[in-house]
């Protein structure tokens, strides 16, 4: 686990998160993600579960993007 | 009234560009070798990444949907897309080669995503939205 790389994650993270509050979207999926990511930090190492976790999520963001538009 | 509803606009898409920016300096995990391996913990932090530029792309595209961006948004999300919609199959390799173990070919794909990420984000930019410095 690089603890480093994922602070660094994290703090850019949360100037993400704080920009999408500010122009009124959907902040909840990534404060999940960093929040996942500080915990697996602190483990020490991912889970399967959280993987799968954030896999899960991804797809539905990508695949929300990918969409024609409506 | 009019004035108002333009520096509205202009307000948001400058909050877009600077979500965009913020999403993009996210984005910074390198380029995998062998000696740099893609560790579960290390695919975890580049889809964790992803994430959060999905994050801003979806912003874009529902401010472009509610029309509350210029109406050309709709042909520049959809030149984008062409990028976006090369992503998934690259992870489904990448997600199996890392469980798998098979350093040499998630290298291979960890830095092809990387790659399209960045075209993403230049294509993003050739289009007006400002991404990076």
């Amino acid at each position: 686990m690089d603890v480093g790389a994922v602070l660094a994650l994290i703090v850019k993270g949360l100037g993400v998160v704080s920009t999408l509050v500010a122009v009124g979207k959907e902040a909840a999926p990534a404060i999940k993600v960093l929040v996942d990511l500080a915990s697996g930090a602190q483990n020490g190492t991912v889970t399967d579960d959280q993987l799968a976790a954030t896999e899960k999520l991804l797809d539905g963001m990508i695949e929300d993007f990918n969409a024609p538009m409506v | 009234m009019r004035r108002i509803f333009l520096v509205l606009a202009l307000s948001l898409s400058l909050s877009g560009c600077a979500t965009i920016q913020a999403i993009e300096t996210a984005f910074q995990l390198g380029t995998a070798s062998i000696a740099n391996p893609v560790t579960k913990d290390r695919l975890n932090q580049m889809e964790s990444a992803i994430i959060l530029v999905f994050a801003g792309l979806n912003a874009w595209k529902q401010s472009c949907q509610q029309g509350l961006i210029p109406a050309d948004c709709r042909n520049q999300i959809a030149e984008v897309q062409v990028y976006t919609r090369q992503i998934p199959p690259y992870l489904s390799q990448l997600r199996a080669f890392v469980k798998n173990n098979d350093q040499v070919n998630a290298t291979v794909v960890f830095n092809n995503i990387t790659n399209l990420v960045g075209t993403v984000k230049s294509q993003a930019a050739a289009r007006g939205v400002t991404i990076g410095s």
